[in-house]
Parts: C-alpha cells; structure tokens; sequence
C-alpha cells in the first residue's frame, strides 16, 4: 500500500461512518447514500493532498453533501422527462421519509420513528445542522465547513430547528401546539 | 417575545462560548424564565434525538466496495485528477468534473437496468461502463 493511501486510510476512513449517517439524512433512498458516499470517498482521496492539517471529518461531510446535490441535481432534470426506464430501483426501506405515508402512519406510534419521520419534515438545511451537531457531536466552526455558511447562520439554523422539532414533538405526541420560536 | 439573549444561551449550551461568557450566561438564566425554559427545551430534544434516533453504521458491504474502489484508483489517485480541472465548490478535491459526468453515466447506466445489481466500478465482462470507468 503507497503512503498516500495508507494516510487516506489513516486519517479519513474513520469517519465513514459518519459519511454515511450523514448521507443517509440527506438521501431518501439507502442505495443513494450508499452511491453518494462511494463518489464522496473517491473524490476526497483525489484531492486528499489538500487536506493536510484540515478537519478530515468536516472536510469529508462537505463532499458527501456535495455530492449529494449533484446526484439530487441530477434526478431533477430527469424527473422532468420521466422515461420508463429511468424509474428507480426500491434497495429497501428509507432511513426517513420525507412525506407521511398514511398507510403506513398507524405503524409509526413509536416514539423513534415518530421521531424520525418529524426529523425529515424538516427543511433539509436545517436537518442538516441539527443531526450534525447532535448526532456527530460538530462545532458550530465544522458544521459551517460541511455546510458552507457563516457561523452565525449555523447558530440560527439550530435554534430554528431545535424550536420547530420541539414544537411538531408537541403537537404530535401531546397534541398540544405551540408556536415555533 | 423571545429573549435577546437566546442564540448565546444556546451557544453556551453547545459548549461555544468561553468560561467567563458561560458565567455571564449563567447569572442571566438565573434571572430570566425564558432562557431557563429554553436551557430545558435544548436537553429535552438532545436527549430525544441521541437516545432515539439511528445511528447507521456504513454497511460491511459499502466498505468493502469503498475499498475496491480506491484499489482502482491507482497507487496516487491520479485516475480522475490528471484529466480534470478542480471543482468550484469542492477546490481540494481534484477530478470532480470528470467524476461528475461519470456519476450521471453511471447512475443512468444502472437505471437502464442491463447492469442490475452493479454499482459504480461494477467491472463486468462485457460492459461497456466498466471498461470507460
């Protein structure tokens, strides 16, 4: 193995995990995360040489979201000409989804997919902030790197999103609605 | 009326601000309901969220074909970097356009579905995507 791929291995490939949860928020198919994070980890062992004394974990979720614009990009523009053969595969159950299913609804009564399902109503830049801070436990100055905004909007994007899920929380489980700071 | 002091609470609740800036903040939600409340709301949703939502590994499968994919780069990952210009949003990561019209090539070929059940780098015999790539 050359030095540049053992150092990729070394200081990179730890957060794939991370790549992915990350990935899987921002898909909505598993085997589109699956597809971004592959592109992702290529990409970032071509350019690796640029990483040195950078955040390896921010850099690398800045290219997975990246990467998952240009794949949503691109199922955009062939939405608008929808071909039989382009309908996507079903690789298997959504980490979230981003509309209720009303059949499926009654089978959401636990409180994690609840959860989960009021995680994805939310608008995807400010998911975005909140699992990263919450979940991959980010500084505000790393999540600006992954997301490419200024810090100040970072801190906005999580009380808004903080607010929001504790009020679609309320409203759900206890029926009571309250107003989103 | 939220309370002014609201997104330096917060901070101080995430760990981002200095010891003598957390004091402040704390001798303020000592005397501010508000900020209390909010201090409460904020651990209510980390809890929730930690506890509750998933913590997906990368799958043994997607390693293992992240790590096939780099074997097929080249010992310096020159593959997409030596015939690519960098890309705007991404400067450090060299070859992103040629990997980008590779991507949609790709994701079209494995809708066309005559390569089913391949992914990127899919390396079959006979096709014709494995041999471009």
């Amino acid at each position: 193995m050359d030095d540049k791929r053992a150092r990729f291995e070394e200081q990179v490939l730890p957060h794939l995990d991370a790549a992915y949860r990350f990935a899987r928020w921002l898909c909505h198919a598993p085997g589109d995360a699956d597809d971004v994070v592959q592109e992702a980890v290529l990409r970032a062992f071509r350019g690796f040489d640029a990483l040195r004394g950078s955040d390896a974990k921010a850099w690398l979720l800045a290219i997975v979201r990246n990467c998952h614009f240009t794949a949503a990009k691109q199922q955009q523009r062939r939405a608008l000409v929808p071909l039989p053969e382009e309908n996507d595969e079903v690789d298997g159950p959504a980490m979230v989804a981003t509309t209720p299913d009303p059949e499926s609804d009654s089978i959401l009564s636990d409180q994690k997919q609840v959860l989960e399902r009021l995680l994805a109503s939310l608008p995807e830049e400010h998911r975005c902030v909140l699992m990263l801070r919450e979940i991959e436990e980010m500084s505000y100055a790393q999540i600006a790197a992954v997301t490419n905004v200024p810090i100040g909007t970072v801190m906005s994007r999580l009380a808004r999103s903080r607010a929001a899920l504790k009020a679609k929380w309320l409203q759900e489980v206890e029926g009571e609605p309250r107003a989103v700071r | 009326m939220q309370c002014a002091e609201s997104l330096r609470v917060q901070a101080y609740f995430d760990g981002e601000v200095d010891p003598v800036t957390a004091a402040e903040i704390e001798r303020h939600a000592d005397h501010c309901n508000e900020c209390r409340v909010l201090l409460e709301d904020l651990q209510k949703v980390r809890t929730a969220l930690r506890r509750d939502v998933s913590y997906a590994a990368a799958p043994p499968a997607l390693r293992a074909q992240v790590l096939r994919a780099l074997d097929q780069e080249g010992p310096a990952g020159q593959a997409g970097a030596a015939t690519a210009p960098p890309a705007a949003n991404v400067a450090a990561a060299g070859g992103l356009s040629r990997a980008l019209v590779l991507d949609g090539r790709v994701q079209r070929h494995r809708r066309r579905r005559d390569c089913s059940g391949h992914r990127h780098l899919c390396g079959a015999a006979g096709c014709v995507e494995s041999v471009d790539r």
